[in-house]
């Protein structure tokens, strides 16, 4: 049997929230954003629904380059 | 994604115990204020979610679900207190029972259990918004665009995408203000570098130029170029004597002669005009109290508008609308004009001897550090102290408030203490008595401070660099958030717009078929603005009616929901949500929600019978898809008006000699019967404004009507030639002029004796055949095989038909003539 979470969603529902982050994402390659930093984002925003301040913060801005 | 069969409801809210079968479909509750419809809606919410959001929110601080979810009567008793349903998923093709406690709100029973169908269940659970309050319909339509962008995101559950849009906002700003500390420590160390290079600008040639011009007195190498990793000082051998902190005695040289020099600079400052003139004008706005407080709340206004940069207030989170609060700052400011003229006069006077003021302080560190360096170390404390003062007075000078602080920090500015000359003379001859260096170690000295300051300016540089491009990059990938975030729901919010339209226009179709409403997004707002009869844009609340914007409010929700669900869709609660609806708009609503909605079960609930017969005779909700309440007691929770319930407690009454409450009963019901039936048998009533028809006024009529429907029946019969119709027609009749004749209702308006209202004198056994009889009454209004009440077909026009919903009666009325 198919996931059913997905048959729930089949019926033109909406997950907004991916279909932004998903955007950003695309967005941030198009306007050629590292692609260290697009790995991290897509990994805190897309598949750990990470969103806490800390997270974002070492998404961008990681250990070695976050203090000037 | 779901559909509920039937819920059972036990000891929970204020309900004792409760079933009701919805059968998968569109549902009614009706019943007035206070009898328990609200119970039957919390059920299900918290049933399907796990919460009552009734029981959560603003204003709802002391009110919890474990404590108050319960019956009053267990609200020690929680586990006792719990809603289970039957809901059929059919993505699953199943049908399960579910069951939550108050005490275990998060634990949901499911039988039978499987992963699948607890992820389905999970997902119905991430969705509370299945229930539609009037209170949600305000905040949609009325609230202030902040409080509706926050409604709307809870429903469209954009509350992940607001969050990281203003995390990211707050990381770019933070990163942004690091930064500005970092140019200022970098400009302070460029400054104490060039003063120790002894030139005019920090630029390459000047610096090699000076660096060499050492080196080659120490027969150095000159530097062919300067990067970022050239030493001044290579070549130069370490000696461990060279080690040993010393005074250079050119560089101090030159620092107590910059002191000399910039402690003059200040004190020639107090004869010089514009000190005085500033010294005039702060010494005229301190004398007027307005000034100090209008300089204050421009401080404020002008802080303001730098922090309005988000939705919120960054102090107390209070929401408010970016815009009309930097407009509103802004026109603050515009009356303070002349204040900031004022202000601004005396900061530019008083530029130059911040300057100074700034050098001074720089100077004085370098001193107390050449002091420290002394043999035997120098006492510099009195100098240290004065290093302080420079600071205090800048600091004073650079905030002016309060103003008689500034003006004693310019009187006070340009005075050395007596002390501090005396330990800068002491230092003066220390440095005298240095034995002159000889030019080659005034240039060592020369290039060890140099690089020392070369070293420390580079770090600064190094780091303003990594916070430029961290500022830089921030702001780029909050600005990319936004605007893409912002491309997305625009998008979406488009399509809402239009659906939304599109509804509206059904519904008031009549008037308002040009009907055009915006939703208009922008950081962290929603706003929602309808045309009024193409006179222009206004806010719902401007001027269309309550009725007008209840009915947007549910447009806008159901808009919403389509576009987020799609067609998983398939449940929602609409909770007295049209109260300000009039009946001809109502019956829009019920052909939109069955034409637009089909797939949708609608659970919905009203105090008004007249609204709910609507949704049956729309054929929104079948004929036995709703229940009427029609009281509540706290012992017994809802009583319902529903056959079964009501002749048990009618007998109760009886069993315990209560005549009077019985008859109360019986008669309250067959008002409320005889209102369905007249209605189904289009039976003419002598109409009443108040729509208070007395059982008086509508059984005989039933009575009447259904007697008169036989008749026709019975004729049309005869004029086809279908004489089994005659036949079945002719015995229906006479079974229910019998039960008529039983009932005596016929009578009533000829023998008081026997009417109604003397009911309540009788003895219980003189009743005993009353109730037999109207109930057996009742019974000849239905089928005896769908038990459904006959009705006339169609509901206007001519009457064609006489018939039950299961078709097992159905009477023609209309002859070959009249055909």
């Amino acid at each position: 049997m198919e996931d059913p979470a997905q048959d729930e969603k089949s019926g033109n529902a909406i997950d907004l929230p991916t279909q932004v982050f998903e955007a950003f994402a695309t967005a941030l390659e198009d306007q050629h954003v590292s692609p260290d930093i697009l790995t991290r984002l897509r990994k805190a925003l897309l598949k750990d629904k990470s969103f806490s301040e800390a997270t974002l913060r070492a998404a961008i801005l990681p250990a070695t380059d976050r203090s000037p | 994604m779901i559909r509920v069969e039937s819920v059972t409801i036990k000891e929970f809210r204020g309900i004792r115990e409760l079933t009701l079968e919805f059968g998968g479909k569109s549902f009614a509750i009706c019943g007035p204020n206070g009898t328990g419809k609200s119970g039957v809606v919390d059920a299900l919410e918290f049933v399907l979610t796990g919460t009552v959001s009734r029981l959560t929110g603003e204003g709802r601080k002391e009110i919890s679900l474990l404590q108050h979810g319960p019956h009053v009567d267990k609200r020690n008793d929680p586990d006792r207190a719990c809603v289970s349903a039957r809901v059929t998923i059919p993505s699953l093709q199943k049908t399960v029972t579910i069951e939550r406690t108050i005490k275990h709100p998060g634990i949901i029973r499911v039988t039978p259990d499987d992963p699948l169908t607890r992820l389905v269940l999970q997902l119905v659970a991430g969705y509370p918004e299945v229930v539609l309050s009037r209170r949600e319909l305000i905040r949609y339509v009325l609230s202030t665009p902040g409080k509706r962008a926050e409604e709307v995101q809870a429903l469209l559950h954009l509350d992940q995408i607001e969050q990281v849009r203003s995390t990211l906002l707050k990381i770019a700003n933070a990163c942004g203000r690091q930064l500005e500390l970092l140019k200022s420590a970098s400009q302070s160390a460029a400054e104490n570098l060039r003063k120790a290079l002894e030139i005019s600008e920090i630029r390459k040639e000047q610096v090699l130029e000076a660096a060499n011009a050492r080196r080659r007195i120490l027969d150095l190498s000159e530097l062919p170029d300067l990067d970022a990793t050239t030493s001044l000082r290579d070549g130069i051998t370490t000696s461990a004597a060279a080690q040993v902190p010393r005074i250079p005695k050119t560089q101090a040289a030159a620092d107590l002669k910059a002191f000399e020099e910039l402690s003059q600079e200040l004190s020639g400052y107090a004869e010089n005009t514009t000190v005085a003139e500033v010294i005039s004008e702060l010494t005229a706005v301190a004398s007027d109290p307005a000034f100090a407080s209008g300089l204050i709340r421009e401080g404020f206004y002008q802080a303001g508008l730098g922090l309005a940069d988000a939705a919120a207030c960054p102090l107390c989170d209070t929401e408010w609308d970016i815009d009309a609060l930097k407009s509103l700052l802004l026109t603050k400011l515009q009356h303070l004009k002349e204040l900031t003229r004022k202000r601004k006069t005396i900061e530019d006077k008083l530029r130059p001897i911040l300057t100074t003021l700034r050098k001074l302080d720089s100077t004085i560190v370098s001193l107390v550090a050449h002091g420290g360096k002394a043999k035997p170390p120098l006492e510099m404390a009195a100098t240290a102290s004065h290093g302080k003062s420079c600071k205090d007075y800048i600091a004073r000078l650079t905030e002016l408030l309060p103003l008689t602080n500034a003006l004693s920090a310019l009187a006070a500015a340009p005075n050395v203490p007596r002390t501090v000359a005396e330990e800068v003379s002491t230092l003066t001859k220390v440095v005298a008595a240095i034995p002159e260096p000889t030019k080659q170690d005034a240039a060592r000295d020369w290039l060890t401070v140099a690089q020392e300051r070369l070293d420390f300016w580079r770090e600064a540089k190094r780091r303003q660099k990594i916070a430029e491009d961290q500022a830089s990059l921030t702001r780029r990938i909050s600005d990319i958030y936004t605007s893409t975030s912002d491309g997305v729901l625009s998008g979406m919010y488009l399509a809402v717009q239009e659906r939304l339209r599109d509804l509206y226009r059904f519904i008031n179709r009549n008037d308002e078929e040009k009907f055009e409403a915006r939703l208009v997004p922008s950081l962290g707002k929603l706003g929602f603005d309808v045309d009024f009869y193409g006179r222009g844009y206004f806010p719902p609340g401007a001027y269309h009616s309550e009725g007008h914007q209840d009915a947007m409010g549910l447009c806008l929700y159901l808009a919403l929901m389509r576009h987020l669900r799609g067609a998983a869709f398939t449940f929602a609660i609409l909770d007295d949500v049209l109260m300000s609806v009039d009946a001809g708009h109502r019956r829009e609503i019920c052909a939109l929600l069955k034409r637009e909605y089909p797939d949708t079960q609608f659970i919905m609930t009203t105090h008004d019978p007249v609204w709910m017969r609507h949704m049956k005779t729309e054929g929104l909700i079948a004929g036995k898809a709703s229940v009427q309440f029609r009281n509540w007691d706290v012992d017994n929770g809802p009583a319902r008006c529903d056959t079964t319930d009501v002749w048990s407690e009618i007998e109760g009454y009886l069993r315990n000699s209560d005549v009077r409450s019985a008859a109360a009963l019986l008669r309250n019901f067959l008002e409320y019967e005889s209102s369905e039936i007249c209605h189904r048998l289009r039976a003419p009533v002598a109409f009443r404004g108040d729509a208070q028809y007395q059982l008086g006024e509508l059984l005989p009529a039933a009575v009447g009507r259904l007697g008169k429907l036989y008749g026709m029946a019975k004729s049309a019969a005869q004029n086809w030639g279908h004489d089994d119709m005659f036949k079945k027609a002719e015995e229906l009749d006479a079974r229910f002029k019998d039960l008529v004749r039983l009932s005596n209702v016929e009578q009533w308006q000829i023998n008081p004796a026997i009417h109604y209202n003397e009911w309540a004198n009788f003895v219980p056994n003189d009743f005993c055949p009353v109730i037999a009889a109207f109930r057996d009454l009742l019974h000849g209004f239905t089928c005896s095989d769908c038990a459904g009440y006959l009705r006339v077909s169609p509901e206007r026009d001519t009457p064609e038909s006489l018939r039950c919903d299961c078709g097992k009666i159905n009477f023609n009325l209309v002859s070959k003539k009249s055909r």
